[in-house]
């Protein structure tokens, strides 16, 4: 693979062969460890992704770049719908706006954990654990059966997104303010979402899913930058809740449909695939288009979906002896990881695809809530379940060198049998409550193959994010409780 | 399959499945998408099958199935994680001597 150093974290990977744009990544000395072990296979892929029509330059890798199927994970592209761009259902991924949400309460680390991870019978974090576990489906074949919209009402949710649950009594108009597109993309085409995809997504809304998903209680336990914590309103011991969730079944049916429907159509507009997975379409074709309407669709069912979590996370507060005043949770933001949005970069607009990749507007965007406007939009990285997650914010360098993008996660180490392998003879559970931290999981694979070493070190990633200027570390999150499914 | 430890070994609740696809690669894709959502979406594990494979056209397969089963159990089965989908990245569907051998990477 050749590269060439260009500044700092910066590499550039100049085209070549039918690559129609250079490639562009950001890694430390020890993330270019990891790209070389396993052979640069995820750069090969960013640059498979640089040979389709349309692609702005540079096709890019985020730090927490990994492997993944068609597009690396980790990966940005953007396509000129006035160049032939296309649209590819691989390049936003099975999970459509899978993401995360972040909401700050009026809550201190003491109020939830009294004996401060020392006491792991403490009876109001057990309680707390407990009744967030109960409110909160969570992993396979969990649907809810108290699930406020039928099928005919679906339809609805895929128009209209968290803005739906909020008209209905599920949240407050507030949240919507903090959420990315205010929780609701345009265009959306529930016709376009087929009926198989509808009868998963009917008793999944409002469910966290299993294997990385997951809801995590935390406290600040460092802040980085008082100017931007101020204006988020992060301050030290300040507890947080940090959602993870997608659009679940519906989604992956999406994408599953429009996958082959797009395979059709690359061989009917004499468009070149280097892996069947970049199945793509102009984005000006009835196919382009139809998937641009399901893809809203899916994306504002995850919307909804993590609105309806947050309701549950309410409840689950208030009937954990919690009262309103001290336990009002507020949403500092919900933002989507894999998705493909039109957004204006250098004066034109263009198709930016994010797979595992988080949008991270600069200060002065006027797309961001007026109260973040002027230190840049809040990026949530999540770690893992042992260690810590980050607050970041957008920057005017991302609005240049990355389409508004940065990292959205740690990315894992190890695949999940290798790290249940690691996990045989300990006790997951236990090492966790060691640290302070309870966990309330489906079972017991789950736990293990989740665990802490399977992941990077989210360290890595965010301060090379924050080197490279594509992300201002903010805050530090610490783990308190763990639901998963 | 890769969704559980202790997969079952046979089972007395049936499903029928009729799926189709211009080729071998894609019916594959479609009969392991299937199997997923039986088990993850109805919590149904097929455990055995009967099915048989057309060549309706040049350009047409068809796929018909007699699957059974039993009910989702995620402790007795060992559940070991969900599948998104399988995908079509390195898919390979080749003839080898009297035997079939696939490649299909599943996201998980």
């Amino acid at each position: 693979m050749d590269f060439e150093h260009v500044s700092g974290f910066k590499y550039r990977i100049p085209r070549k062969g039918k690559m129609r744009v250079d490639a562009a990544f950001y890694a430390s000395e020890g993330i270019l460890e990891d790209l070389k072990s396993e052979d640069y296979a995820s750069l090969r892929q960013s640059c498979n992704v640089a040979t389709l029509p349309g692609v702005v330059e540079p096709a890019l890798s985020m730090p927490d770049i990994h492997w993944g199927y068609g597009f690396p994970i980790g990966g940005v592209a953007a396509f000129d719908p006035n160049d032939d761009g296309v649209v590819s259902p691989g390049g936003v991924g099975f999970d459509i706006n899978c993401g995360v949400r972040l909401l700050i309460s009026g809550l201190s680390r003491k109020d939830v954990d009294p004996g401060e991870g020392r006491m792991v019978e403490d009876p109001q974090k057990n309680r707390l654990a407990d009744a967030l576990y109960e409110g909160i489906p969570s992993g396979v074949g969990r649907g809810r059966k108290d699930t406020p919209f039928s099928r005919g009402d679906l339809e609805e949710v895929l128009v209209e997104g968290a803005f739906a649950l909020v008209e209905h009594g599920y949240g407050e108009p507030e949240d919507l303010e903090n959420i990315e597109s205010k929780g609701r993309l345009a265009g959306a085409d529930p016709k376009e979402v087929s009926q198989r995809a509808y009868q998963r997504g009917v008793s999944q809304l409002g469910t966290l899913g299993s294997g990385n998903h997951f809801l995590e209680v935390q406290y600040i336990d460092e802040v980085y930058d008082e100017e931007a914590a101020r204006a988020y309103g992060l301050e030290e011991g300040l507890v947080t809740i940090l959602i993870h969730s997608g659009s679940r079944g519906l989604g992956h049916q999406v994408c599953q449909d429009y996958v082959e429907r797009c395979m059709d159509a690359a061989k009917r507009y004499g468009i070149e695939l280097e892996d069947r997975q970049l199945a793509a379409a102009p984005i000006r074709s009835p196919e382009g288009e139809a998937y641009l309407g399901a893809m809203a669709a899916a994306a504002n069912f995850a919307f909804a979906n993590r609105q309806l979590i947050t309701h549950s996370t309410r409840q689950a507060f208030a009937s954990a002896g919690f009262d309103s005043e001290h336990q009002h949770l507020r949403v500092l933001y919900d933002l989507a990881h894999n998705n493909a949005k039109f957004e204006e970069h250098d004066d034109r607009e263009v198709l930016v695809h994010r797979k595992g990749a988080t949008r991270a507007f600069g200060p002065g965007n006027e797309e961001l809530p007026e109260r973040y406007r002027q230190v840049g939009q809040p990026v949530l990285v999540p770690g893992d379940m042992g260690r810590y997650s980050f607050v970041l914010a957008g920057t005017e360098e991302a609005m240049r060198e990355t389409f508004g993008s940065s990292a959205h996660g740690a990315g894992r180490k190890m695949g999940r049998k290798k790290a249940k392998k690691a996990a045989k003879g300990r006790n997951i559970r236990r090492e966790l409550e060691d640290k302070g931290i309870l966990i309330r999981a489906a079972n017991r694979a789950t736990i293990d193959e989740e665990m802490s070493e399977a992941y990077k070190d989210a360290t890595e990633v965010v301060d090379t994010t924050d080197g490279a200027g594509i992300g201002k570390k903010v805050a530090r999150l610490r783990p308190l409780i763990v639901v998963k499914g | 399959m890769t969704l559980f430890e202790e997969p079952p070994k046979g089972g007395e609740k049936e499903r029928l499945v009729r799926l189709s696809g211009p080729d071998l690669e894609t019916l594959l894709v479609r009969w392991i998408n299937e199997l997923v959502f039986f088990v993850q979406e109805e919590s149904f594990v097929p455990a055995a099958a009967e099915l048989r494979i057309r060549e309706e056209s040049e350009k047409a397969l068809s796929l018909e199935a007699r699957l059974l089963g039993v009910p989702l159990d995620l402790e007795g089965h060992g559940w070991l994680g969900e599948i998104k989908s399988a995908t079509f990245h390195g898919l390979d569907v080749r003839q080898d001597g009297e035997d079939w051998r696939a490649r299909v990477i599943l996201d998980v």
